[in-house]
This record gives C-alpha cells, structure tokens and sequence, in this order.
C-alpha cells in the first residue's frame, strides 16, 4: 500500500529519523512540526534585513510591509474571504476569539442578549463568551451533543432564536474529531438574525475552508496548527462586521489621526491591530499555506482519512481501550481510555516508546464530562503520519497494557 | 540512558495500587485539596496530628495518575510518626528532590529525574500535605 505521509514526512526535518529512533508525532493537534518550506521563509525574512511593517519609507520597511500584507491576502484566498481586509491577524486562535468576544460582537449581544455555544467547545471556544455575558448580563446557553458527539441539530436550531446575538461552534471538535454541520448552522442562524462564528482552528489544516459556502460570520484558524510558526493566529469576519466594531486594543499603527486629548482610528482590519505586527509569524503561515496548496487539500485529506479509519480499526481490536465518541464523520483526532490506567501514565509508557499523544484534559473539560471523563490520550493526525507510525502506537499501547496489568 | 519506566516497574504500579492509606479520616484534625489544572488531578490528604505536634495518622483520597497515587501512597508512610515541622520542611523539600537534588534521600522522588514532564504530579501529594499543614497552624494561630 502506497503511504504518502512517508514522502511528505522527509518535507519535516523534525521527524528525520535521529540514531535509529523513529519518533511517531500524534499531537499535531496541539501543534504541526513545521516544514523546511517555513523555516526556510522565515529565515531568508530576517537574513534579507528587516524594517517594522508599516513604519518607514526605507526599502528594508517596504519589504516587510509587502510581505506581510501578501500574507493577508494569502490567508484570504485560503478561506475564501472576500477581500484581503477581511483578515485580521492575532496571536493565536484564542486571541482571535476574543477578538471578536470582546469587540466586534459586542453590540450585537447588547441588542440581542443571547450566546449560544456548544457543550464540547474548546475552552477558547467558551470562556471568552461566559466572560462577555457576565460582562453584558447575557444568557449564555448550551447546545447538547449526543453520545456519538453529534450537535443535536432541531435543538440547537430551537436554542438559537430571534434573541440570540450568535452561535459559536467549532467546525471540528478537537476532542472528538467531529465535524459541525456549519453550512446548516450558519444559514438557520441567518434566518434568525443571529452570527455564526467559527472555530476553525482543528479543521483548517484537514478540510479545505470556504467561508462563502459556509455561509458564517466568522471564522479562526491558528498558524501553529497549520504546520506555520507559533504566535500568528487569524480571524476572517464580513467586512460589515469590521466595518461596525470598535478597537479593542490601542496605540501605534491602529490609529490615522492622533491629538493629546482624542485619537482616530484607521479603517479595518489595521483598526484591530494595534502595535508592531507579527510578520515573522505571518511570513511563516503564508509559506505553510503555499506548502499545503502544493500537495493539495484533497490528497492530504484521502491520506489523514486512510490514517484515521486504520488507527481507530486497531484501536478497537485492544482490550480495555474505549474511544470517545463516534461522529458520523470524523477528520484530525481520536481520543480514547484505557480501563485503569490513568491517560498520563498512557502518554509516558507511549513517551518512552517514542510515540507522542497529548493527555489530559485538552482544554476541553466539559466536553470530557460529558462522555465521563476527568482525562483522556488523544492521538491526533497530521499529513506526515504514517502507517508505520500506526503500528508503533499500538504496539507502544499493548506495552503499556502488560505494564498495568 | 536510564530506562523511564524502571520507576513505573519497581515502586510506581505496586504502591498505586496499594490502598493502605486511601480514604478519609475521621479523626483527622486538619485536611487539604489540591487540584493540578494541567490534567485535572485533585488529591485531598487528611492528618492526625497530636498535641505533642506528631503526625499520629494520615490518608488520603486521589483522582489522579499512577504516580500521584503511588506517591501519595509512600508519603503516608513516610510522614506517619514525624513531626509537623519534619514533614513541612520535607514538603518544601520534594520540590528540589524531583529535579535531582538528594537532601531528602527520597528514591522515589529523586527517580522523577527520568520523567521531566511527570514532576508536577509526583510533587502534588507532597504540596497537598504542606497545604494542610499550613491550614492547621493558621487554624492554632
């Protein structure tokens, strides 16, 4: 059987093969090993000299000004936005959510005092929006999901209603690997008057993103997870949507005119980002983004869909192994138990066996409750995973079976 | 290199398992919880602890790791018969004792050197037990 992760895998030179150990990375959803394509970018950024982004009329600035808004439209065609100032760039996919908890949704949930979220959101995905309904005396409300970790749609679409300011979902679960049904979700939200806002963060490096097909308000991805740099995330929002919200930090760059007692602001996206911007990290995410685009979402997609069905298939043949969940369609991640011995334990027998899963609580802990969990290993998917690396799993698994008994 | 698992292998499964010391105490004169919001562990220890200031018993409740558990497990039986100011000064203790530094002469936590990323959950039954100590002389005070 031909592996194409195995090829892809030699693009990584995190994963080349270090005195004889092959080390098996499942925890790409936490975060992507980066390839040479983006190390090779940033570096030839800063070996070519570097001005502030924005700032000076020298050709050192201009250089970093062009490259920094070639990956603002970079980010745009990769989502499908509309306009390149549709994209604000931020730290991560976290900031970008309170981004837009703390500044461009705010009128709306003022007019309409209801958000509406999921029980297996991310805490990224949730505790800006309990913060923001505390802040404005707002419901925040909680859409159920069944024992497969399907959203359970007729009463998320009673939950959101001509009260609600917006529904905030994420397109995949990063617990379960589910896929949200956004394109539905989103168009019953406009038939209300409500915002869908997407956390895109687990689906964009899997599924390719269109926000026009979507039909949502807006969406986050984050660099880091995208096989680009840490410290760049992304958020795409109707230029409407912009076009009406306040800054929500202040100084240099985000302002056109400046008195003693009184400032005005730029248009958007600059408006949202005030200070020196992140163009190491931006360059960076571009180059993944062309890296990705090269091999091609579909490709990478039949792979990682190949992976996952082989992992869960052998996963399901070991005793006292319970996976969380069973989506209709799952892409990026499977967590799972193993009867009595406590996730951390799993991910250091694992650890020592050169295979690396994430365990714990996945900064989902409500999502974990819900299926009866304090903990659990999650082993999640990224394009250079292979085969082979599906086998040291399990035979790193079976190990930690004999040692716990 | 030191084989990470040896301690798993020679101390850790078996004292996890042990349930000598687990469950509450009802003649316990000071009790804490602590939570490690990394993984979502929570141990609670409960003392006796005499007038003479001597640790008479102890026991402990924990939703936790292997190594939480077995550690929470051996302190037990180091601290029963100690006294308070000996267990607090090993309590502050085991946080260098995991890193390495052999004060304490505490194999099972000077082995943690093997498992880095594992340090947290071998220091929590310890941190537990200097936050019900503290409780207690605060309660004096």
């Amino acid at each position: 059987m031909s592996d194409p992760g195995a090829s892809w895998r030699r693009d990584f030179p995190a994963l080349a093969e270090f005195e004889g150990t092959h080390v098996a990375y499942w925890d790409s959803a936490a975060t992507a090993q980066k390839p040479q394509a983006v190390l090779d970018a940033v570096v030839r950024h800063y070996q070519s000299g570097v001005g502030n982004a924005h700032r000076g009329v020298h050709r050192w600035a201009e250089r970093t000004t062009e490259a920094y808004e070639s990956a603002r439209a970079n980010v745009a065609r990769f989502v499908g936005a509309a306009a390149a100032a549709e994209i604000v760039f931020t730290r991560n996919g976290t900031e970008a959510l309170n981004l837009l908890a703390s500044a461009v949704c705010v009128a709306n949930v003022r007019a309409r005092p209801r958000v509406v979220v999921s029980e297996i959101e991310h805490h990224s995905n949730l505790v800006p929006w309990q913060a923001l309904c505390r802040l404005e005396g707002a419901e925040l409300v909680i859409a159920p999901v069944d024992e497969r970790g399907e959203l359970d749609l007729e009463q998320l679409e009673t939950l959101v209603d001509e009260r609600t300011a917006l529904v905030a979902v994420c397109h995949v679960s990063n617990v379960l690997g589910s896929v949200s049904p956004i394109a539905r979700i989103a168009e019953h939200a406009r038939r209300v008057g409500a915002w869908c806002v997407v956390d895109g963060v687990q689906a964009a490096p899997h599924l390719p993103v269109d926000v026009q097909a979507l039909g949502c308000d807006a969406y986050v991805i984050s660099g880091h997870k995208l096989y680009g740099p840490s410290g760049i995330g992304a958020v795409w929002a109707r230029s409407e949507h912009w076009a009406s919200a306040p800054p929500w930090q202040y100084g240099g760059d985000m302002v056109s005119q400046v008195q003693l007692q009184h400032a005005e602001f730029q248009h958007p996206p600059y408006r949202f980002e005030a200070g020196s911007p992140p163009v190491e990290g931006a360059i960076g995410l571009s180059a993944a983004l062309d890296y990705l685009r090269a091999i091609g979402h579909d490709a990478i997609q039949r792979h990682e869909e190949q992976l996952l069905s082989l992992l869960i298939a052998r996963l399901s043949e070991l005793q006292r192994v319970r996976i969380l969940g069973a989506p209709n369609q799952r892409v990026a991640v499977v967590s799972f138990n193993v009867q009595g011995v406590h996730p951390h334990d799993v991910g250091t027998v694992l650890d020592a066996h050169h295979v690396a899963v994430r365990t714990g609580q996945l900064c989902a802990a409500p999502a974990l409750r819900r299926f009866g969990e304090h903990a659990t290993v999650r082993a999640s998917v990224g394009l250079y995973n292979t085969h082979a690396d599906v086998e040291q799993l399990i035979a790193a698994l079976q190990l930690a079976l004999e040692l716990f008994p | 290199m030191t084989d990470p698992l040896a301690l798993y292998r020679e101390l850790v499964i078996e004292h996890s398992r042990s349930t000598k010391y687990t469950g509450t105490l009802p003649s316990a004169t000071c009790s804490a919880t602590l939570h490690n919001p990394l993984c979502g562990d929570t141990i609670t220890v409960h003392l006796e602890v005499n007038d003479a200031g001597i640790i008479t018993n102890a026991r402990y409740e924990a939703q936790g790791c292997a190594i939480a558990k077995a550690m929470a497990s051996m302190m037990s039986e180091r601290i029963i018969g100690q006294a308070v100011a000996q267990a607090k000064s090993w309590s502050v203790l085991s946080q260098a004792a995991v890193t390495g530094d052999d004060q304490l002469g505490f194999h099972e936590l000077t082995a943690m050197i093997a498992l880095p990323a594992r340090r947290r959950c071998a220091t929590l039954p310890w941190d537990t037990l200097g936050a019900a100590l503290q409780a207690a002389s605060s309660a004096e005070a």
